[in-house]
């Protein structure tokens, strides 16, 4: 039971059934150490902005990305979330994802899944995978957004 | 972003005793473009649940009638399928990014789990109105032979179009000797055994339940795939 319960990030729950939720140790490591959160961004420049969510239900999802204009890769990837642990450990994912090896091509990340992501975390659980989407979404908004200004 | 709009369903159309679909009048709804492939979030409030939940568009652009096909599986698509011709429904824009390549020239392979289907009807029929050559695969997986749904449309547009190819595999159920059914579960491994030759620029679309469409990524992935040639949906 000890065992079992190391692997819950205690107290934190999603949605209002109260359950607790089995989480890998890379969830763990996102979700308590986020990896690129822009906590303010009055004075942050990007070339794109992407928002994704419903503010009614909660789910609200922003990412601001950087682009290497030379190699159209991304740069930086910033984002901030009222989300549950999931949306947070995923988009923290997501975040090094496409910026780690010198940054991703703008058109790969555009085609970043949840698979893929899900799949760096060691998995998340079922009920969690629409968690996983608005990050990648928002992405996708942010560098779209940074097609059109450029255009 | 809640965008949405009330939207007066013309006709409804009931697959079998669990899928239904609603169709939209697209003159008297005023309905904007889409992409095929795209997906609305139908609002309830009436169950008392804020939240959305999302449905794949099952009529293609070019078609006079908007379309969302629904399975039931919980309250909410239990309610939508008890609404009749009449009834209002509250939905958002189409969204999403679960469309092919415009330029895309290798074949174009669609596997969908169950009531996965739903957006390749979408899909497969934009591409044929675009006049695309692309091979066209439909790997389409289902328990019984009842529950496939748009199965004569399919039909009939591999009878017009050479370049489409369908592959029906039945899991829940023996089934006779059929030249478009095959018995068990689709796998990615015999999948890509049919066309060597395209998989280089091939684009693979997957819908379906979470673990199926997991589990078709993985197959992929793991039998070389590049993961950014594969496009994922999921329904939950």
């Amino acid at each position: 039971m000890k065992k079992e319960n190391k692997n819950i990030i205690d107290g934190y729950t999603c949605g209002s059934d109260n359950e607790s939720w089995i989480y890998s140790d890379i969830v763990k490591d996102h979700f308590f150490h986020p990896r690129n959160i822009l906590e303010n961004e009055k004075d942050y420049i990007a070339d794109g902005i992407g928002i994704v969510g419903s503010p009614a239900c909660g789910d609200m999802m922003a990412v601001w990305v950087k682009i290497n204009k030379e190699k159209n890769t991304i740069s930086e990837c910033k984002w901030r979330t009222f989300g549950c642990a999931s949306a947070i450990a995923s988009t923290s994912m997501m975040s090094v994802m496409v910026t780690e090896k010198g940054g991703m091509d703008t058109e790969n990340a555009k085609k970043l899944t949840a698979e893929s992501i899900i799949d760096r975390l060691d998995g998340l659980p079922e009920r969690k995978y629409h968690c996983s989407v608005l990050g990648h979404h928002a992405l996708r908004e942010a560098i779209i957004d940074y097609e059109k200004n450029e255009h | 972003m809640n965008t949405e709009k009330n939207f007066i369903i013309s006709k409804k159309v009931d697959h079998s005793a669990n899928i239904s679909s609603l169709y939209f009048s697209k003159k008297e709804n005023n309905f904007g473009d889409f992409i095929a492939g795209q997906y609305v979030t139908i609002y309830i409030p009436e169950l008392g649940i804020p939240e959305g939940k999302s449905y794949s568009i099952s009529s293609a652009p070019h078609e006079n009638e908007f379309v969302i096909t629904i399975k039931k599986m919980g309250l909410f698509s239990n309610y939508l399928c008890d609404l009749s011709a009449g009834d209002t429904v509250s939905m958002s824009d189409p969204y999403g990014f679960f469309y092919p390549d415009e330029d895309g020239r290798g074949a174009l392979v669609c596997i969908a789990g169950g009531i996965g289907i739903t957006p390749f009807r979408s899909i497969i029929l934009d591409e044929l109105k675009k006049k695309s050559k692309r091979n066209i695969f439909l790997y389409y997986s289902s328990k019984t032979k009842d529950d496939l749904v748009f199965f004569e449309d399919f039909k009939n547009i591999a009878d017009t179009y050479k370049n489409v190819h369908l592959f029906f595999h039945i899991t829940g159920e023996r089934i006779p000797q059929n030249p478009f059914f095959i018995q068990g579960r689709i796998s990615p491994q015999n999948i890509l055994k049919n066309y060597e030759q395209e998989i280089a620029n091939s684009e693979f679309l997957l819908c379906g339940s979470i673990g199926f469409v997991k589990d078709m990524w993985k197959g992929l992935k793991n039998n070389g795939i590049p993961e950014f040639n594969i496009y994922t949906e999921s329904f939950y």
